[in-house]
């Protein structure tokens, strides 16, 4: 009986073992009911959700919804301090006083005008520094492109003079991705890497490849007429010790470039052409800047709840699935924008994928992590916080992402996908899964908005977004819940929850593929 | 979605190209003043003549976000005819457009939008200009209307494209190798915007030049000027401003009283603040190539 009993152990744990080699999504699970789905839709879009602006202290309700929810399934927190939000500061900036700008050479002092000449950056220090300049190319130091402007230069306690965007810009086969920016490009991102070798301010000019003469002016109130509004939101960027950055007009560099013997156009040239920097110290002149902002911080959320993997090693890989569940607040107070499609549904459809792969005990080998995110219609915050400050899991353990943004509106059976290109594998996983849903599937046909999604194509991660159409409703008061369909949303739901099992389950993981254009 | 930022950029920069399409073309348009003795330039078609003219162009338009450029390219063509009805007895010309042809394409990172024109070609609408090609009265025409499509702005008069047909000429004889300046300024509704525009223009007769067999006057214009607007759109606050340059080359048949080509330039640098239900203010630079051509001339008599 002994060895019996022994026997009937192996063989249990063997056929645990087969069993768990099946594709659990065979097993078809209980779904969310449509009525269910109805109810999340109604109260995310409801009135007194007032729109769900970022930062908003609706938003912050719909936040707690959807924690309750995630905690109701079971799903760990994943957000800060053992909670399910994931709190990150967006600022309204305004110019403050006083903003200014001279050339300073031996014999003369040189003023140039605030707007017409030079502008402050939204993440400029509040103080007044005078320095000597270095021109350093684009200010970019890329390890992995074997590129780096700061090479053979001291910028430390100077200020660099560089160039909007990245070398080799409009040459598709340019190291930097081709024609599309890297991150490298972003003004942040180059003020960071100036902070890093020591300069004290940055002079960002507009590259010759680009038709702006003057400083693009991002302060209202600096316009001939005030406008009422228009005062910038930025996602706060986690910078430490900041430094003196401005964006100047052509002019004002060549100023500087005067007597150097050298053009911008010449230098943007000669850096691009044999991608080798061409920095030096501009003789003779010294810069006295000053910039003076003020902040309003406000802060906001994410909330994050995870579905733990079940194999011990997979589990540290994850699927994300995610939706903004931010909108347009209201105008004027008074006319309430209710964002139902955009995107009440898509946050209905996580909260759906989640309650459904959570309650039947599929167990995924890989861990699922379920995002909502804040700030999206500000410009992707929320998605951009995370993949460039705060993932929960390393990008290169992110398998896939699959964004769901206006799912609300299919009453035939259609659902448009956007970014099947940036995986092969993933478009065959979810055309296969999709066999047991029966969606017709089309590639978006307006490829005009990238919502989240596109914060993790820019970090290589592919990532497909779900998308019922766009309609007369969008962007305005008239996107009521009423004209969403929930057996629609619950549809695409059964086809979220099927690609991502799969994907949790595939030894497999499907790989990325950079798109050319774009 | 975000496209709500990517699309209303798409909106607004339909519609500032729209705006200036029309100041590109109203570039063209004549700033002329005056000078001592020397050519008196007027228009002087007879009843019953038929003109035909081609104008096309581009506007390259760029728009900064976010570090990141958005660039939009149009490409515009139309071909209309004006007939002489008649001659009034303050010797205005009271005409009839014809439009014969028109195209616009818009090509932008997010695609091309190719507005089916087709509903308002042979379109027909009343214009009465003076003598010195002021543009008198305008019937007909806010009727005809193109549809730039949901996310470019809806519908758009046509009128903002057929603004100066005529041209101003100088109210004083003028004589080659003479400058002179004017000044222009207008309101006008636009993308659901008041605009308002200043411009200062410098004008020089620069010698003569055969165009078809015509003698001509060739002029040289250079202008510049400021935009300001404001207004409400898909339920944002709108602010507006921008700083235009342009250059202009243009023929007049002096003797036949017609003006046979136009060449014009121009550049804007422009900011838009956009507020409700949110906020973002946007730089943008816009370029405007164009070209106006007698095609068609009277027959000659
Ligand atoms: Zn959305
Ligand atoms: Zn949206």
């Amino acid at each position: 009986m002994k060895r019996a009993t022994i026997t009937s152990i192996i063989i249990l744990i063997f056929s645990a073992l087969i069993f768990a080699q099946q594709p659990i999504a065979e097993k078809e699970p209980a779904y969310v009911s449509a009525e269910k789905i109805a109810r999340h839709l109604a109260f995310l879009s409801s009135d007194a959700m007032k729109g769900r602006n970022t930062p908003s202290p609706e938003l912050d309700s719909a936040a707690v919804y959807i924690a309750g929810e995630f905690a109701g399934y079971g799903l760990k927190p994943a957000g800060d301090n053992g909670t399910y939000f994931q709190k990150f500061f967006v600022l309204h900036s305004r110019l403050g006083q006083p903003n200014a700008f001279a050339i300073i050479t031996d014999s003369s002092e040189t003023a140039f005008d605030i707007k017409q000449d030079f502008v402050p950056l939204h993440f400029s220090a509040n103080r007044q520094i005078v320095a000597p300049v270095v021109f350093a190319g684009y200010g970019i130091t890329a390890a992995k492109y074997n590129y780096d402007d700061y090479n053979g230069i001291d910028v430390r306690g100077k200020i660099v003079l560089i160039f909007t965007h990245e070398p080799q810009e409009k040459n598709a086969n340019s190291v930097f991705d081709g024609e599309k920016l890297t991150d490298f490009s972003k003004p942040v991102n180059k003020a960071i890497s100036a902070r890093e070798h020591g300069a004290a301010g940055m002079i960002v000019v507009t590259d010759p490849n680009h038709r702006f003469r003057r400083p693009p002016n991002p302060w209202p109130s600096l316009m001939r007429i005030s406008p009422k509004g228009g005062i910038p939101l930025t996602l706060e960027e986690r910078m430490e010790n900041k430094i003196v950055a401005v964006r100047t007009g052509k002019n004002l560099a060549e100023f500087l470039l005067d007597g150097t013997g050298k053009t911008m156009a010449e230098l943007q040239t000669l850096i691009d052409t044999g991608l080798q920097p061409h920095s030096f110290e501009i003789p003779g002149k010294k810069i006295k800047m000053e910039t003076h902002l003020n902040y309003d911080r406000k802060p906001t959320q994410n909330v994050v709840g995870l579905l733990e993997g079940s194999d011990p090693l997979l589990k540290e890989e994850v699927i994300i699935i995610g939706a903004h569940y931010d909108h347009l607040g209201t105008r004027n107070d008074t006319i309430i924008y209710n964002g139902a499609d955009d995107n009440a549904s898509g946050t209905v459809g996580i909260l759906t994928v989640a309650e459904t792969l959570a309650e039947n005990n599929l167990h995924p080998r890989r861990s699922i992590l379920f995002c909502a995110w804040a700030g999206e219609e500000k410009g992707l915050f929320g998605s951009r916080y995370y993949v460039d400050s705060a993932p929960v899991f390393p990008l290169e353990n992110t398998v896939a992402n699959m964004n769901l943004d206006m799912i609300g509106r299919n009453d035939s059976g259609k659902v448009e996908l956007e970014g099947l290109y940036s995986s092969a594998e993933l478009a065959e996983i979810i055309n296969q899964e999709n066999e047991g849903v029966g969606l017709k599937i089309v590639a978006k046909k307006s490829s005009a908005g990238r919502s989240d999604h596109a914060s993790f194509l820019r970090k290589g991660v592919p990532a497909v977004e779900f998308f019922t159409g766009f309609h007369p409703d969008y962007h305005q008061p008239t996107d009521t819940a009423e004209k969403c369909f929930p057996e629609g949303i619950a549809q695409i739901c059964r086809l979220v929850a099927k690609v991502s099992l799969r994907l949790a389950i595939d030894k497999k993981r499907p790989a990325f593929t950079q798109r050319k254009e774009n | 979605m975000n496209s709500k930022n990517r699309n209303r950029y798409i909106a607004i920069s339909s519609m500032i190209l729209l705006l200036f399409i029309l100041w590109g073309c109203a570039s063209q348009k004549a700033f002329w003043g005056s000078a001592d003795s020397g050519f008196i330039l007027n228009y002087r078609m007879e009843k019953g003549d038929i003109l035909q003219y081609t104008i096309s162009g581009n506007v390259n338009q760029s728009m900064e976000m976010m570090g990141q450029s958005i660039d939009t390219k149009t490409d515009f063509l139309s071909k209309y005819s004006i007939k002489i009805n008649d001659i009034n007895q303050q010797k205005n010309f009271l005409t009839t457009i014809t439009i014969d042809d028109m195209s616009i394409k818009v090509n932008s990172q997010q695609g091309v939008i190719n507005p089916d024109l087709s509903s308002i070609i042979g379109k027909k609408f009343g214009l009465t200009a003076s003598p010195k090609g002021k543009e008198l009265e305008y019937s007909g025409v806010d009727s005809i209307t193109i549809n730039m499509g949901q996310m470019a702005g809806g519908k758009q008069s046509v009128k903002n494209y057929f603004r100066d047909v005529f041209t101003d000429l100088p109210k004083k004889p003028v004589k080659i190798g003479d400058t002179w300046t004017s000044k222009d300024e207008r309101t006008e509704p636009q993308g659901g915007m008041q605009v308002h525009m200043v411009m200062d223009a410098k004008h020089k007769l620069l010698g003569y030049e055969e165009i078809d067999g015509m003698a001509c006057l060739k002029i040289e214009t250079k202008g510049k000027g400021t935009l300001d607007g404001s207004g409400e759109r898909n339920g944002a606050q709108l602010s507006f401003e921008g700083d235009l340059e342009t250059k202009s080359t243009w023929f007049f048949a002096y003797k036949k009283g017609l003006l046979v080509k136009a060449n014009s330039d121009s550049f804007m640098e422009a900011t838009i603040a956009v507020s409700g239900p949110t906020d973002m203010t946007i730089p943008m630079t816009q370029e405007t190539k164009s070209g106006l051509k007698l095609i068609s001339p009277p027959p000659k008599k």
